[in-house]
């Protein structure tokens, strides 16, 4: 049996998907970025065999995607995220036109069309906001973990004014909040709304945004909390695939295997 | 003929060394403003000379972040445009390119381009203890005969000011001699971008951006005539810049300095940027009036960034048509307010007619504000989205 490859070498996570000749993912492993984003590719890519008991004759090819694509030394082919993510968006379901997906460093909109093309995209700029790390740094100035932001988000009673366009002057202003006694929990859903302002932005500037199924993924589509707020303020469902922090490694191995089935 | 580089190098030398000179010579310095009717003060004997143009210098000879760094020393914040931190780091800097400009006797500024630069010419003037000029054209809607009269009162007034602090009259034959190369070079300026109108191109777009200091400081001159001359001629017959299916794209906004290739991102025959929409803006139109102080009115209020948003957009769109381009690299140069607020909704129309176009944030001249990774992505993803 053969396969494909596909790594997503992002600013926080370094995520890789086995996929056979079908196309179906048979193997995935998940690991934070370590200082050298080769090395920890290389050793990602080394266990994920061993787990799996494949050799590395079995690998048809290997392609890279995400921040770090130009420093995985041992692939043969790289994507950007956007054209990944779109692939793999697609795949997952056809009906799909948007794909949001907010990463630890970065937050995109795509749109694709129906035979699942990039047609526009949108990613924010110079700056954390309406990232994971926004939430990271801020939920962590709280004392609070990330898998308890859905819950605490729900006990909320208002939204509080917070800076969305800066995490470290958010972080000051929270700060300033819990020396005025405000509810923890309004914190949390005030910064869930910061983030939303970032996507809801880069959603309006991207063309297709208003047709067709809008597919929500990236580690922050994991908080319940983060799409039940981009759900509200879009007033559109969002789909948050099975996988979703694997759609831009998959997208990449899928990417990998219809180039070599053209190329033979 | 002459090379164009021979003359481009001789440009370049007669104007810092007019500098000089004139210091020597007792003869009356200004520092003016990019869109200047400098045509007026040099058919009056002043010397010009342009702080934004020495900024780009310092730029692309990799001092600016150093000079901006100086300036922040004397309290400026970061946030201000980056030219003129530059301009302020100057003071505080040792070794200058071309030994730094020299000290000027007056200041002229314009406001059709931005507030900034007249508020940056405010504090020159208070700290140098020299006159100011300031020239208010208003927001070139429509041409109105009352805003005609108003700009050319203002001319008027201009030539006063100039005679009373150097005792100079205008020389009215040196000022139809200036306005007369200025339309020629404006002329041969578009000549320049349309080598590129079609495909194959024939010149590169950082070769165009690197050729427009004639068009900025010396446009008056037969000089900068023959170096446009020299310019068109030697790549007319070019094929060999790009392939003939390249796709086609348009950059929109100022270059990056501080790059040698004053765009970022890796570009080949196949991707290749076939115009800067910005060098553009020096194209001038001086043939609208009756008499050369006339001719000036229209040439520097009809300017782009004194436009108001939606003739900047049709603009733009005309220049995707005439030059038909595939897609928009958008540069939201944080420096410069003015060129920033028409990008999102010039995206917006682009895309409402089929032109993918793509926002990259960084700055001019600045190179704190330029994140080549996140630049790169974006460029990157945009090359895919063009290509599938």
């Amino acid at each position: 049996m053969k396969y494909f490859l596909g790594i997503d070498a992002g600013s926080s996570y370094i995520k890789l998907v086995l996929i056979d000749m079908a196309g179906d993912m048979t193997a995935k492993s998940i690991i934070k970025r370590g200082a050298d984003i080769g090395a920890s590719c290389q050793k990602s890519y080394v266990d994920l065999l061993s787990e799996f008991k494949i050799t590395k004759d079995q690998i048809a090819g290997v392609i890279a995607t995400g921040y770090g694509r130009k420093q995985v030394g041992f692939s043969d082919e790289v994507i950007t995220e956007i054209t990944a993510l779109a692939i793999g968006g697609f795949a997952v379901d056809n009906g799909v036109r948007t794909i949001i997906d907010i990463g630890g460093q970065d937050s995109k909109v795509i749109a694709i069309d129906e035979s699942g093309k990039v047609v526009d995209f949108a990613m924010n700029q110079k700056c954390s906001a309406g990232t994971g790390k926004f939430l990271e740094v801020t939920s962590a100035s709280l004392g609070v973990k990330v898998e308890e932001l859905d819950a605490l988000s729900q006990k909320a009673d208002k939204v509080l004014n917070l800076s969305s366009t800066c995490t470290v002057f958010a972080e000051t202003e929270i700060i300033s909040y819990i020396a005025m006694g405000e509810k923890k929990e309004n914190i949390i859903k005030s910064l869930h709304s910061a983030i939303s302002d970032q996507v809801i932005g880069l959603f309006r500037q991207v063309a297709a945004g208003d047709r067709g199924k809008i597919l929500f993924v990236g580690g922050v589509s994991l908080n319940k909390a983060m799409t039940r707020e981009l759900s509200a303020r879009l007033n559109r469902e969002l789909l948050v695939p099975q996988h979703t922090q694997y759609i831009g490694a998959y997208g990449a191995a899928l990417c990998l295997k219809r180039k070599n089935e053209t190329a033979s | 003929m002459e090379s164009s580089k021979s003359i481009l190098a001789k440009i370049f030398a007669e104007y810092y060394l007019s500098g000089t000179q004139a210091k020597k010579d007792k003869q009356p310095v200004a520092y003016v403003t990019a869109f200047t009717p400098v045509e007026i003060l040099r058919a009056m004997d002043v010397v010009c000379m342009y702080p934004e143009s020495y900024a780009v210098v310092c730029s692309a000879s990799g001092k600016a972040k150093e000079m901006i760094h100086s300036s922040r020393m004397g309290s400026f914040s970061q946030d201000l445009c980056s030219y003129s931190l530059i301009d302020f780091g100057t003071e505080h800097f040792g070794k200058l390119p071309f030994g730094g400009l020299p000290e000027p006797d007056m200041l002229i500024a314009a406001n059709n381009q931005c507030l900034t630069t007249f508020l940056w010419f405010k504090l020159l003037a208070q700290k140098k203890n020299i006159p100011l000029f300031v020239i208010d054209y208003p927001v070139a809607i429509e041409d109105q005969d009352s805003v005609r009269e108003y700009i050319a009162r203002q001319y008027e007034s201009l030539i006063d000011f100039v005679k009373q602090h150097t005792g100079h009259n205008l020389n009215t034959q040196k000022l139809n001699e200036q306005v007369t190369y200025s339309a020629k070079a404006c002329d041969l300026w578009l000549k320049v971008h349309e080598l590129n109108k079609h495909a194959p191109i024939r010149i590169d777009a950082y070769k165009i951006v690197d050729a427009l200091f004639p068009m900025v400081a010396a446009k008056g001159t037969k000089m900068a005539c023959d170096y446009y001359e020299a310019l068109v001629s030697e790549h007319q017959h070019r094929n060999d810049v790009s392939s003939a299916d390249s796709v086609r794209l348009l950059w929109h906004g100022y270059p990056m300095w501080f790059l040698a290739k004053k765009f970022p991102g890796d570009f080949d025959e196949k991707f290749q940027i076939v115009l800067d929409d910005y060098t553009l803006w020096w194209n001038l139109d001086y043939k609208s009036g009756t008499n050369d102080i006339d001719k000036l009115i229209p040439a520097y209020s009809n300017t782009y960034l004194n436009w108001p948003i939606y003739k900047k957009i049709d603009w733009v769109s005309e220049l995707v048509k005439e030059y038909t381009i595939k897609g928009v690299i958008c540069h939201a140069n944080r420096s410069c307010r003015r060129a920033l607020a028409d990008i999102a909704p010039l995206r917006k129309e682009l895309s409402k007619s089929g032109i993918p176009a793509v926002i990259i944030e960084s700055d001019m001249a600045n190179p704190d504000f330029y994140s080549k990774e996140q630049v790169n992505l974006r460029i990157e993803s945009f090359r895919d989205t063009l290509r599938t």
